[in-house]
């Protein structure tokens, strides 16, 4: 199973396996990733399983959708060009070893 | 079977009917047997599949390219009877067409849009929560969840203050034209009251009727920013007004008869009312106001090894799939202290209600308000059912004492 590498605001990370298909908001709630809220279970809506993609990992990903990019506009910690909603990356083969940084808060 | 040039699995069906009266107060054992007999059921009584497991429902309510919107969101298949009225530009359809109206309401109701009013809300919550707990004895319906929607919705959406009980009333009718052979049945004073109501709700929705900065007139400047056509506009403001008053309502009072009813929560709500957001969400998993999501097939196919034809209903039973034992432990067991996260009383999706953040921040403004100032609570009387359209009471008697 591919692999996403979490990181904390403090630096500590975490290798976690998900499961292809699944996203990675789901998988961070699985495995009980601190950090990932997800008020509103992947629906695009609550800005609360905001992530900051790695630099080098950016290219891997295709880019927000337009609704997407609407509701990053509601993230309370800052938004950068590497923001993404996690409930919107979807774990596969490709992102194996994906780095993902938690911002200090979601709410 | 009668067709051995295919492995596709025999249908299964019942023809009970979870519509059905002898449902109303407990769908959710019924929900339970279905889930066991197969992946998808095919209702006989109504003529529709039911999906009634959590990973298929989900499958069913995501995957808009199989699933489609367009046939219309009720049992009424818009493929083969022509609908009540003109089908909804965000609800009844499916992306290309989809898309820019979904991104334009996400803008309008997003948390950050939404930090506005929510000072609006608590002023009006504490009104009301006053109001309740100096009585002692009130409804917790009629007095309490649903004036407060029926007021902080139509202010939020641009409306006038005369004629907003036409807002019920609407819901009412579109809910009976979603029904199956919905022509059955009306008298001429139906007809005549819905012309009327819908009259009144067409002439809402107009540039000129709507307050400046609400959410309708920030539709319209959607349509002045080219994103939409002005016909377009109107429809989108029609469905703030479809969707957001009775649900909201609702969940909001389910979320009050749960509490009443596991005392033991009740009490730490009370000594603790910041437990109001993950209670409300529970009470989403656990008793949702909308019980179901229709789609329609885009072509013939197999779902689970079973066949279905094209534009055929598919029903969703999203209460159903947040009962899976599956998915979520003890799910009959109603508990404000689990993490709720990820149950789809909501749906979810490209169509997950896109009014959720304002539900959650009423439901949050008025229950705090109620629960900073309760001691205690309970039902005093029994509850009314709400007889048609979404599930919840007509009536709630409670009775409660004020913290000193």
């Amino acid at each position: 199973m591919p692999k996403v590498i979490f990181v904390q605001p403090d630096g500590t990370r975490q290798a976690v396996e998900i499961a292809c298909g699944t996203s990675i908001m789901q998988g961070a709630l699985a495995n009980r990733i601190p950090g990932i809220v997800a008020e509103c279970g992947g629906s695009m809506m609550c800005a609360t399983c905001h992530v900051y993609v790695g630099q080098n990992d950016l290219a891997r990903l295709a880019p927000p959708s337009p609704v997407e990019n609407e509701t990053l506009q509601s993230v309370v910690s800052e938004r950068s060009a590497n923001s993404r909603l996690s409930c919107q990356l979807m774990m596969s083969d490709e992102l194996d070893g994906l780095i993902v940084c938690l911002p200090s808060t979601q709410s | 079977m009668t067709d051995s040039h295919t492995d596709a699995i025999a249908k299964v069906e019942t023809s009970e009917n979870p519509w059905s009266r002898d449902f109303l107060e407990d769908p959710y054992s019924l929900y339970a047997r279905l889930r066991d007999k197969g992946p998808v059921v095919w209702l006989s009584s109504v003529g529709v599949w039911g999906v009634f497991r959590d990973a298929d429902v989900r499958e069913v309510i995501t995957d808009w390219k199989t699933f489609g919107s367009a046939g219309g969101g009720g049992i009424s298949n818009y493929y083969r009877e022509k609908p009540w009225r003109e089908p909804s530009v965000i609800f009844e359809v499916d992306p290309p067409d989809h898309t820019p109206k979904r991104a334009i309401l996400t803008r309008i109701l997003s948390p950050m849009a939404l930090t506005k009013l929510r000072a609006r809300l608590e002023a009006q919550a504490d009104i009301l929560a006053d109001e309740v707990i100096r009585k002692g004895r009130f409804d917790a319906i009629t007095e309490f969840a649903k004036p407060f929607p029926l007021k902080v919705v139509p202010d939020a959406v641009g409306l006038p203050e005369e004629g907003r009980e036409n807002l019920l009333a609407y819901g009412a009718f579109v809910r009976r034209g979603r029904a199956h052979n919905w022509q059955q049945g009306w008298s001429k004073e139906d007809l005549d009251e819905a012309e009327r109501v819908v009259d009144w709700v067409t002439g809402m929705c107009n540039r000129g009727s709507l307050a400046p900065n609400s959410f309708g007139s920030q539709i319209y400047d959607a349509a002045d920013a080219g994103e939409i056509n002005e016909h377009e506009a109107n429809m989108l403001v029609r469905s703030f007004l479809t969707a957001g008053v009775e649900t909201t309502m609702h969940s909001i009072g389910n979320t009050l008869f749960n509490l009443a009813i596991n005392p033991e929560q009740g009490r730490d709500i009370c000594s603790d009312p910041s437990l109001v957001k993950q209670a409300f969400d529970e009470t989403l998993r656990f008793d949702s106001p909308v019980h179901v999501i229709v789609r329609n097939t885009m072509q013939d196919m197999e779902f689970r090894g079973i066949r279905l034809g094209q534009y055929d209903k598919v029903v969703a039973f999203i209460a159903s799939a947040n009962r899976d034992p599956l998915r979520w432990p003890n799910p009959d067991r109603y508990d404000l202290h689990r993490k709720p996260a990820g149950h789809i009383g909501f749906g979810t999706g490209i169509h997950g209600c896109v009014g959720q953040m304002v539900a959650r921040m009423e439901a949050s403004a008025l229950l705090g308000a109620f629960f900073k100032r309760a001691a205690s609570f309970e039902l005093d009387g029994t509850p009314v059912r709400h007889l048609v359209g979404a599930r919840g009471y007509a009536s709630l008697p409670l009775t409660v004492k004020a913290k000193t």
